[in-house]
């Protein structure tokens, strides 16, 4: 009696809590108060204060520890694990926006701002796009912003901010779907998805304006759809159409992810067909990999071909220097020299080892643990093949050109180390062992802080001062103003020479097209250089049709952060150590020809186009 | 019949407000369009709210089918209509409004139409103590406040004058040759003095000139006699209301204007 009156007796609030949402309040509140750190810690980098940095990443942690702690702890429900990943991934998204609140600063962004403008200005796709033209083929990312923007009657920026932030809440879901399912466990599920988080590309990269963001979230859920599919009883002719549309819209969207989900497929089809799995079906697999193969093969032979020579161009590069470290023929890239080199701390330098040293551990032990307990399981293998590229990863790092490949390569990668690293520290006789508070969780910090550090320039973290040469921190007022004023004195469409930010915002902003060896073939860059306009710098001029010329007279100031002042074909690229020749902007002073019709301060503007209409 | 007079309603609303939306929408009336716009849209979010609500999936399941499967539609649809003749000129808000209720019908109707109120939830299953609302309300406030103060933040970082001097084309300046063009750009008011020269000398000065985003200030170059047609020098002296002085030498070529 006693013992069925206790049975009976209605769940407290406290159990109620605990079943539903658990640490989902506390968690909130430590994320915000970490937000709230993080935005004080950009207002002190624009003062410059040295603090700004220890604030900045407390304010990281207060975002990840405690939703570390509660996604791993035992009794979370999945609901409750769920519902911290989406704060989690949403949290340091925001960390990402409040590095520029107003508008979109990132290299990157600029590109496929320009394409929204042209979407949004003429109503057409696949307008060409001279900051890089290879997007103009891929417009799901503008299509989608500008039915958002038009929808809302938004801005640019705000329904920019708006798609991305949407697609991280998918791709957070997507991927602890996949791993609920494979695991059979929340707790791993969810540990693995925060080790996913803990990539070099998470913070930053993967939450630019640009295709790869949207593509990703996007593939990651038409592989949910079709594991679901494979091996979950029930909502299948529902999630048939969800993954045909998400494989549809990955292959408008971005090459390398839509390669990589053909490539994932097929491993994963190829290991149905070859091992005796009885997991799940094998149709699902078949036919969305014969799906992805149509609608790549029709995308890339009717609209995306230059694509191709693009990818293959990026993937050899960083081979063929790999290869040349190998033998000896070239000297490896120092580490944390990134292509911005700004100063690195020891401290960080040290976090970023040991991370590294906790992964490569980690999948030292867990790559075997992994393929004893699942040795049938095909999509656990690829998996465990994703992870086994993480040493390659590492290996790319040390040459220049594999540098941005293998930082491009961790957000696929990563979703193999999740795994194999959550299976493995969460297995339950390592329980026994170790105490997850006492080893995964620390060992989980380390591996998020080294993603930050090797994954994020120390000054593409928090906003400051305008920097020369610097990416995102040479966008500044008066670069977006002059991008303005060539809207509206000089119209849309004129051809211009200007350096690296300037370029990128008059292309974006400004809707002009500055032509480079990149967009045009015209090593543009080489008249700047020359402390005279000689024959072959007029001839440059002439070959680029040039009507204008910037001349952002901060560049004379400092040496460059980044590699190069113009682009990659510029005398002595990434071994520039001292600050732009005056002489390259002066001389346009001295010419005749050459009429100077703008001036803001640090910036001007030569008109040549006499110069280059000259026979 | 009473249980389906709900359902009735529900179907109606949505229907009636996605093609009264749409077909205002797609006319070119400019009055009428953007009020088609935010009648889709609200119309959109009603859809996707009681698909969430009346679909059998779990709560991950729903937001990746409608967020997700509404992300993949919308692109398709986008590019797809931009494909067609139709183009993208008045159709891309038409095709996001598609395809989020076609996702969230699809969903909706995979479950046989229940609507929320078909559904009881269990008795306490869904109680959530007034403290972790509480604590929830207090996180949702501060991090409204960081986005405040890092919006904050970006504006004082850039609330300095951008002065900027430039020769008008011919097409620009339809009422007189060469006139030059200043104008401030950061949304401060500043007032200027503006000095001319040709680098031996003042020609022209303009006092208590006020600048102002978005507008233009044009000075004329033709009321002195004599104005060289070569550089000219600019000195630019700003007082801002807020943000102190800025004082800026431009110097432009005025013989080409």
């Amino acid at each position: 009696m006693t013992g069925a009156a206790h049975r009976a007796k209605p769940a407290s609030h406290r159990d109620v809590l605990a079943a539903r949402i658990g640490h989902v309040p506390g968690v909130a509140l430590a994320a915000a108060l970490g937000l709230l750190a993080v935005s004080f810690a950009g207002v002190a980098a624009r003062d410059q204060q040295d603090w700004s940095s220890a604030l900045w990443w407390l304010g990281i942690g207060l975002i990840v520890i405690p939703a570390c702690a509660g996604v791993t702890a035992r009794r979370a429900s999945d609901r409750e694990r769920m519902l911290l990943l989406v704060l989690v991934g949403a949290a340091l998204y925001m960390v990402k926006v409040f590095t520029a609140p107003l508008g979109f600063t990132f290299p990157d962004e600029f590109s496929h701002l320009r394409s929204l403008d042209d979407l949004l200005r003429t109503g057409r796709l696949f307008a060409e796009n001279p900051l890089l033209p290879v997007a103009s083929g891929y417009p799901g990312l503008p299509a989608l912003t500008a039915s958002v923007a038009t929808s809302t009657d938004g801005s640019s920026f705000s329904a920019g901010v708006l798609v991305i932030g949407a697609a991280r809440i998918v791709q957070v879901l997507a991927l602890f779907g996949i791993f609920r399912i494979v695991t059979s466990s929340s707790r791993i599920a969810g540990l693995a998805t925060l080790l996913y988080a803990a990539n070099p590309s998470f913070l930053i990269f993967q939450a630019h304006f640009a295709y790869e963001s949207l593509a990703l979230p996007l593939a990651t859920l038409a592989l949910w759809c079709v594991l679901h599919i494979q091996r979950v009883q029930g909502q299948r002719g529902l999630l048939c159409v969800i993954g045909s549309l998400a494989i549809a819209a990955v292959a408008v969207t971005h090459h390398l992810t839509s390669l990589a989900l053909l490539a994932f497929l097929a491993g994963w089809c190829m290991l149905e067909l070859m091992t005796r799995n009885r997991s799940g079906l094998r149709w699902p697999v078949v036919a969305a990999l014969l799906w992805a193969i149509a609608v790549n093969a029709v995308w890339l032979l009717l609209v995306a071909g230059p694509a191709v020579p693009y990818l293959a161009e990026i993937v050899s590069g960083g081979v063929l220097e790999l290869l040349e470290t190998i033998s000896g023929e070239g000297a490896p890239r120092p580490a944390f020299a990134g292509r911005q080199g700004a100063h690195v701390p020891v401290a960080e330098i040290a976090v970023g080892y040991a991370s590294v040293l906790v992964l490569c551990i980690g999948l030292l032990f867990g790559g075997p643990h992994v393929l004893r307990r699942h040795r049938g399981d095909p999509m656990v293998l690829m998996l465990l093949a994703a992870a086994a590229l993480y040493p390659v990863s590492l290996a790319l790092r040390l040459t220049g050109a594999g540098a941005e490949t293998a930082q491009r390569a961790s957000e696929f990668v990563f979703l193999g180390m999740g795994y194999v690293l959550a299976d493995t520290a969460l297995h339950r006789r390592m329980g026994r062992v170790y105490s997850v508070r006492h080893v995964v969780i620390p060992a989980v910090i380390v591996i998020f802080a080294g993603g930050i550090v090797v994954g994020v320039p120390v000054i593409a973290r928090l906003p400051g001062p305008y920097l020369p040469a610097a990416e995102q921190r040479s966008v500044d007022r008066e670069s977006r103003e002059l991008a303005e004023w060539a809207r509206s004195a000089l119209g849309p469409g004129q051809r211009f020479i200007a350096d690296r930010t300037n370029a990128k915002l008059l292309a974006s902003l400004g809707g002009q097209y500055p032509v480079t060896q990149f967009n045009s073939g015209v090593p543009t860059a080489y008249v700047m250089f020359s402390s005279e306009l000689g024959e072959e710098e007029k001839g440059l001029l002439r070959e680029g049709r040039i009507q204008y010329i910037v001349a952002d007279l901060r560049l004379t100031r400092d040496p460059p952060l980044f590699p190069v002042f113009f682009e990659e074909a510029e005398p002595n690229a990434g071994r520039h150590t001292m600050p732009f020749p005056v002489s390259g902007f002066e001389k346009f002073d001295e010419l005749a020809e050459a009429s100077r019709i703008y001036d803001s301060g640090s910036i001007v503007v030569y008109d040549v186009s006499r110069l280059s209409a000259a026979p | 019949m009473t249980e389906s007079v709900p359902r009735l309603v529900a179907l109606a609303f949505v229907i009636t407000t996605h093609w009264l939306s749409l077909f205002i929408m797609l006319s070119d009336d400019p009055v009428a369009s953007p009020f088609g716009e935010t009648l889709a849209l609200g119309g959109a979010s009603s859809c996707i709210v009681l698909a969430l609500a009346g679909s059998r999936l779990t709560l991950a399941q729903s937001i990746l089918a409608t967020l997700g499967g509404g992300l993949s539609l919308a692109i398709i649809g986008g590019v797809g209509l931009a494909l067609t003749p139709i183009g993208l000129e008045r159709t891309t808000a038409a095709a996001w409004i598609l395809t989020v209720s076609a996702v969230a019908t699809t969903v909706w109707w995979w479950r046989g139409f229940p609507v929320p109120s078909a559904r009881v939830p269990q008795q306490g299953s869904r109680r959530i103590t007034g403290l972790s609302l509480a604590v929830l309300l207090v996180a949702a406030i501060i991090a409204i406040t960081a986005s405040l103060v890092s919006i904050a933040g970006g504006r004082t970082a850039e609330a300095m004058p951008v002065i900027q001097a430039w020769v008008l084309r011919e097409e620009e300046s339809p009422d007189g040759p060469a006139f030059i063009g200043l104008r401030e750009g950061t949304g401060l008011q500043a007032t200027c003095t503006i000095e001319l020269g040709d680098g031996r000398g003042a020609l022209l000065i303009w006092r208590g000139v006020r600048l102002e985003k978005g507008r233009t200030w044009l000075g004329r170059l033709d009321d002195p006699p004599g104005v060289p047609d070569g550089s000219l020098e600019i000195d630019v002296s700003c007082r801002t209301e807020s943000n102190g002085s800025v004082v800026r030498t431009l110097r432009i070529d005025a013989g080409d204007a």
